[in-house]
């Protein structure tokens, strides 16, 4: 079954195609010509056509390695380059061939409603995101010295994670009792005047695009932290802005991934009210109440640059926005480093004040 | 009215009469509580301390406390009117100049008067910074306390103590008081002994603390991956439409601190002023707290 998963080839010389953040196309590694994803796109037209109605007839993994149930969870492609066996597992949309390095597609993983609505090409390359995790490691004068000159980029990734894009309205209702205390004098007496209000504050918020990352493989606080992607650049979905990359269909359904973005979207209207409510010198909230009204949810793939090194052991992974190029990721803490700073800065400090306060004042 | 003032002058002719020494006929002095404020033996005791500085430096010393107000004596609008008046109208004082100092209170509206007739000596142990210091101590000391007792004890000791340093040459004044300069070293001794001790507990405090919140901004650098709660970004262009927006006023409660005022005339809180009439000095005020 060759013609399972594509290929995306340069029409030029057949050199296997990846796309090029710098010029934005699609780029030949051999021949160095650059492609309209359009122009590719349109040439595979059928050829993906094809391989997504025949993507339903993968081939199930022989289940002489593996158990029957991580084998139910695994599919086998050939890789139409060099032929050579594809073991990915259900989700897998985009991967390369581990033999000939070739970008292969999985027609079949976007098929009918599995296809993304939009996706954002990555604006940054590999090199970006090296760079990227260099600096990080800049300004943390608690990461152990060790850290960064002993751990190595054990593994990086360009990788299309699919998200839901949740649109949406959020009614609220909110009730405080404020307060505001003016004092002034009266003859011989200072008279504290305390005026009491009830304060009701009631609206819709509407947010267009609020993300939940879809794949249960994907840290949500990395997912999370790496926000806001730019949706200027949102396109609407073509295969041909894959080869390079690697991408996952969604294994987490919209149902079950709203609750995520309800809440944000509760809280932040609840916020959004608060604010029209100032002047008062305090206010207890008595009632709150937020009513969620779904709308459209989108499908779209977003640029993420995934980078894993080992240090003593332990794994670190990180995640770059691979369109506005954020940095996230926990670092370890050498708690040697943090009582010999909190030492070093009493001293200092202790010493500073002293003379400070006992000489100069 | 005059009637009443007759009758405090005999009444201090008798204690004069009983009290005093053989040997200084015209010194006088007397302690007439004609509102109970001491007992008996308080009363007794007091007059023999003013008898002995009254002997001593030949000058009257003389406590009246009225129990009625200013005004119930008389037609007075102020208390010094009356000091003034009794003073005058009894048999009292030192010589032709009628030395002496006279400490009135009324105990209705709760005034004081410190009167001294004019004279060379009057005049300079009593200066308006003698009186003043005497009414600091009599009224914020004792009188604010109710401590009648303490207060006239206060007074005559301090009678003695100014003439003395007016008979030695040197007179209270702002330049030279003693017991000022003490207080003041005791309360800058007392003031560097607090200063010392805030500024060692800001030393041994502050750093710690601070060096803490920094080493855990130092450490939140390390840790950047975090749930998001919020979808502020994601609010629509125009898209908060308020459809209530309501401030009721519900209902207002007022609370009243009495402020402590220096002058006496707005009708209490302590305090007192100095002044002076052609037939001798005053210091008045309040002693009501």
């Amino acid at each position: 079954m060759p013609d399972q998963v594509t290929n995306y080839k340069c029409p030029a010389c057949g050199g296997p195609l990846h796309w090029d953040t710098e010029t934005q196309k699609l780029k030949c590694d051999f021949c160095g010509s650059t492609f309209a994803p359009a122009d590719i796109s349109e040439e595979y037209k059928d050829i993906n056509e094809a391989a997504s109605l025949e993507g339903t007839e993968t081939r199930d993994v022989e289940t002489l390695q593996w158990s029957e149930e991580e084998a139910k969870h695994l599919r086998a492609y050939s890789c139409p380059s060099c032929g050579a066996q594809l073991i990915c597992d259900e989700h897998t949309a985009a991967t390369s061939c581990p033999y000939c390095g070739n970008p292969t597609v999985v027609p079949a993983q976007f098929a009918g409603a599995l296809r993304p609505d939009y996706i954002i090409p990555f604006k940054l390359d590999k090199q970006a995101a090296v760079k990227k995790l260099s600096e990080y490691y800049g300004g943390k004068p608690l990461l152990p010295s060790a850290f960064s000159s002993q751990n190595h980029i054990e593994e990086i990734k360009g990788i299309y994670v699919p998200f839901w894009l949740y649109d949406g309205a959020a009614d609220a209702k909110l009730a405080y009792h404020g307060t505001r205390v003016h004092t002034h004098t009266e003859g011989e007496y200072a008279v504290t005047v305390t005026e009491h209000y009830q304060i009701n504050r009631a609206g819709s918020v509407r947010f267009q695009m609020v993300p939940a990352d879809a794949s249960s493989k994907m840290p949500d606080e990395l997912m999370d932290a790496i926000e806001p992607f730019e949706y200027k650049d949102l396109i609407r979905f073509d295969m041909s802005y894959l080869p390079g990359y690697l991408a996952d269909k969604y294994d987490v359904s919209s149902q079950e991934d709203a609750a995520r973005a309800d809440n944000r979207m509760r809280n932040s209207a609840i916020n959004a009210m608060s604010q029209t409510v100032s002047g008062y010198t305090s206010l207890i909230p008595e009632h709150e109440s937020v009513r969620i009204i779904p709308e459209h949810v989108h499908y779209a793939f977003l640029p993420v640059w995934l980078l894993s090194t080992r240090w003593n052991g332990k794994n670190y992974l990180f995640a770059m926005n691979g369109q506005t190029g954020r940095f996230v990721g926990d670092l370890p803490v050498d708690m040697k480093k943090f009582f010999l700073y909190l030492f070093l800065i009493t001293a200092v400090g202790a010493a500073i004040l002293y003379a400070v306060l006992f000489w100069l004042i | 009215m005059k009637r009443l003032f007759k009758l405090f002058g005999i009444l201090l002719a008798l204690v004069l009469m009983y009290a005093v020494p053989v040997k200084a006929e015209d010194i006088m002095y007397a302690v007439d509580d004609q509102a109970g404020v001491v007992t008996a033996s308080e009363a007794e005791a007091l007059s023999k301390h003013a008898q002995q500085v009254a002997e001593a430096h030949d000058f009257g010393v003389y406590i009246a406390v009225l129990p009625g107000s200013v005004s119930s004596y008389g037609n007075y609008d102020y208390i010094e009117q009356l000091a003034e008046y009794m003073y005058d109208n009894s048999d009292v004082g030192v010589g032709s100049e009628k030395e002496g100092i006279f400490l009135l209170l009324t105990m209705e509206d709760g005034y004081f008067d410190i009167f001294v007739p004019h004279s060379e000596r009057c005049d300079g142990a009593f200066s308006e910074y003698a009186r003043e210091q005497m009414a600091s101590t009599v009224v914020y000391d004792y009188l604010y306390n109710d401590d009648f007792y303490g207060a006239f004890e206060s007074f005559i000791s301090i009678v003695d103590t100014d003439l003395s340093y007016y008979e030695a040459g040197t007179p209270l004044s702002p330049s030279f008081d003693p017991a000022r300069e003490e207080e003041i070293r005791q309360e800058e001794e007392a003031r560097e002994a607090s200063t010392r001790a805030a500024k060692t507990a800001a030393t041994v405090g502050i750093p710690p603390v601070t060096a803490l919140l920094a080493c855990l901004g130092m450490k939140s650098k390390n840790k950047t991956a975090g749930i998001k709660h919020e979808a502020n970004n994601y609010i629509a262009k125009n898209g908060i439409h308020m459809t209530v927006v309501q401030d009721l006023f519900l209902h207002r409660s007022e609370t009243r601190t009495r402020i402590h005022h220096d002058d006496n005339r707005g009708g209490g809180g302590g305090g007192f002023h100095s002044s002076s009439t052609s037939m001798g000095s005053h210091t008045s005020g309040s002693f009501h707290h």
